[in-house]
């Protein structure tokens, strides 16, 4: 499918955002699904990159991506204008299981771990608690428009205290979360496998949004495996990326 | 009029000449929401062993310069899950059904093939020889002629269906080894399979992948697999199915220039999951700005 770019635009260094227009009326997509997408810009870099939808704006048949760059597809992507198309593939993946809303729920995210959770955020009807981590400043601060726009209730951390508390986000859920929580997060492997630990030492249940290397996105190319507890693979694009914590064998990633 | 995109081979009618490679269509029907699996040639499913494989640690995957290199260690559901499950639900869409087999031993190809005796709805084997000969130190089967003929004469006994067999590109010389292919009784050879490279993570000093060698895939090898075709369709008078590369009917039409019968889409899959459609729309394009009745008018023009 081609979407229109309707803006692409910096936030802070390295962080960006891009409103997708034109999505057609079948895009029905659910918060942790995630898109492939790919510029027309030949075959290098070849693959689509997988992006998390970070806000379905219905109304205007547009979705919201808010991406880092990180190597050559990120910088291309960014490198794009509004006005000209992309290659859009989704929505893929299995969403977060509808939270539960009589209990707390927490979002816990590392930096550009954030997207699928504002997604998450603005579905519920109470606000949830979101608490958002990363090196520095702009490792968090580059997501507050949409955290403002939904009026989210966010603990910001920093590693360099440059920005909110001092800590991770890790060490920030374990002062707030308790046994009858309900806890989603998004972030790299090493987070959420602390999380994985402290669900297990606290006893709260917990969904995380895995990322791992994809080709294809949509379960032939059985390339992003991860190892489930039972000891066999599954696939981060079909069978996640969204998983409770007690599915992923976190000693052998 | 419209160009005629068919393709007989081996005493089988194929509505046109491109195919699903193997390993890059799963078992065919993840692809039905994408495309129109009646508008292809044929689907060949991925790599089956006799018993279940699981695969290979991650990483699995690593993209290079207009190419991707895998190591997936063809994970499948085994020859039995495979004909009780999928191809029931395979066997409804109007295309060919090619069923590609691993063996890490004569035994175990013979055996692969023998599962698919008699079973109704399989048009033909493929027979991947970049298998590891567990009995050789793991080097590839595909590098040895005799090999290759013994191999290929036994999947076609045990099984009683057409072979393909699918050579590795990774030998010195091709044309010994499509001769052997031949020899053994192969009604068709396809080629090339994923050419061998590896990546290198600098930061950790090592290999980026477990088993440090990983395969080439995409338009990067398209070249080579263009030579290859061309080589083994000169030395051949079956039909040779070309495979590297491919992502638009125009590279199809290199390939059956260069002298391939039909051909197959790989990881172009990937990047597009409509990607074949559009090389059947792609070749037919060509075929009616240039006036071009038939394939056989194009097929191996280059000598
Ligand atoms: C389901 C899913 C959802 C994602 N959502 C988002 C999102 O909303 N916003 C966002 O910015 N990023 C997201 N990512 C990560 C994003 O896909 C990668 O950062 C991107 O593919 C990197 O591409 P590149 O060409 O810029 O970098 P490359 O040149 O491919 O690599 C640059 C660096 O990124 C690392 N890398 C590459 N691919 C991945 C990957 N899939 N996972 C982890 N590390 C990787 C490499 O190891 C390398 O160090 C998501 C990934 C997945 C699997
Ligand atoms: C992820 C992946 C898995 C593959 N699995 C198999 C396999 O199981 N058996 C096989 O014969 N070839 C396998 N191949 C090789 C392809 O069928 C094809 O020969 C090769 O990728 C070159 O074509 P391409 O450049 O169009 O991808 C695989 C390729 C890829 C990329
Ligand atoms: S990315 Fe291809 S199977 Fe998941």
């Amino acid at each position: 499918m081609k979407a229109t770019i309707k803006e692409n635009r910096e936030l802070v260094p390295r962080y960006f955002t891009m409103t997708l227009s034109e999505m057609g009326d079948d895009f029905r997509g659910e918060p942790g699904q995630f898109v492939m997408i790919r510029g027309d810009w030949g075959s290098d870099p070849l693959l689509a990159r997988p992006l998390s939808i970070c806000r379905f704006l219905h109304e205007d048949g547009q979705i919201r991506i808010v991406y880092r760059v990180m190597g050559r597809g990120t910088r291309r992507l960014s490198e794009m204008k509004a006005g000209q198309t992309v290659d859009i593939n989704g929505p893929l993946g299995n969403p977060f299981p509808r939270p539960d809303e009589s209990r707390r729920v927490l979002l816990t995210a590392g930096a550009i771990g954030a997207p699928p959770l504002i997604a998450l955020a603005g579905s519920m009807a109470v606000s949830p608690l979101l608490i958002i981590g990363g090196r520095t400043r702009n490792d968090v601060v580059f997501i507050s428009d949409e955290i403002r726009e939904l009026d989210i209730e966010t603990i910001y951390v920093t590693e360099d205290g440059s920005y909110g508390q001092k800590g991770t986000a890790v060490t920030e859920l374990a002062r707030h979360v308790g046994g009858n929580d309900l806890v989603y997060a998004c972030g790299p492997n090493r987070m959420l496998a602390e999380i994985a630990r402290l669900s297990e030492e606290i006893g709260f249940e917990a969904h995380v949004s895995f990322e791992e290397r994809m080709a294809c996105g949509i379960g032939v190319c059985l390339g992003c495996a991860v190892r489930h507890a039972n000891g066999t693979y599954v696939h981060v694009c079909k069978d996640g990326p969204v998983f409770n914590v007690t599915d992923i064998d976190w000693d052998r990633l | 009029m419209k160009p005629d995109l068919s393709v007989e081979m081996f005493g089988l009618t194929f509505k046109n000449p491109v195919m699903g490679a193997s390993g890059t269509v799963g078992y065919g029907i993840e692809l039905a929401p994408y495309i129109d699996l009646g508008r292809i040639g044929a689907v060949v499913t991925k790599g089956i062993s006799i018993e279940p494989r699981q695969g290979n640690a991650p990483p699995r995957l690593f993209e290079t310069a207009s190419g991707l290199l895998n190591s997936i260690g063809v994970q499948n559901i085994g020859a039995a899950r495979f004909i009780a499950e999928v191809l029931p639900r395979l066997e409804k869409y109007d295309t060919r059904i090619i069923v590609n087999i691993y063996g890490e031993s004569i035994q175990e190809y013979r055996q692969a093939a023998e599962c698919f005796c008699g079973v109704e709805g399989v048009d033909a084997l493929e027979v991947n020889l970049s298998c590891p000969n567990v009995d050789k130190g793991g080097l590839a089967f595909g590098t040895d002629p005799t090999l290759v003929q013994t191999v290929v004469r036994e999947v076609k006994e045990a099984s009683g269906k057409p072979i393909i067999a699918k050579l590795t590109p990774n030998v010195t010389d091709i044309s010994p080894l499509a001769r052997a292919a031949r020899d053994g009784g192969a009604d068709a050879v396809s080629l090339i399979n994923t050419l061998m490279g590896m990546a290198v993570d600098i930061r950790s000093r090592g290999p980026f992948f477990g088993k440090v060698k990983a395969g080439l895939s995409g338009p990067a090898i398209k070249p080579v697999a263009l030579r290859l075709v061309w080589e083994a369709a000169r030395e051949l008078d079956i039909p040779v199915i070309g495979v590297g590369g491919i992502m638009t009917g125009e590279d199809a039409v290199e390939f059956i220039m260069a002298g391939a019968g039909a051909v197959q889409v790989g990881t172009a899959n990937f990047v597009d999951p409509a990607a074949m459609n559009a090389v059947v729309g792609g070749i037919e394009t060509f075929m009616e700005e240039n006036r071009i009745e038939r394939l056989a008018d194009i097929r191996g023009v280059i000598k």
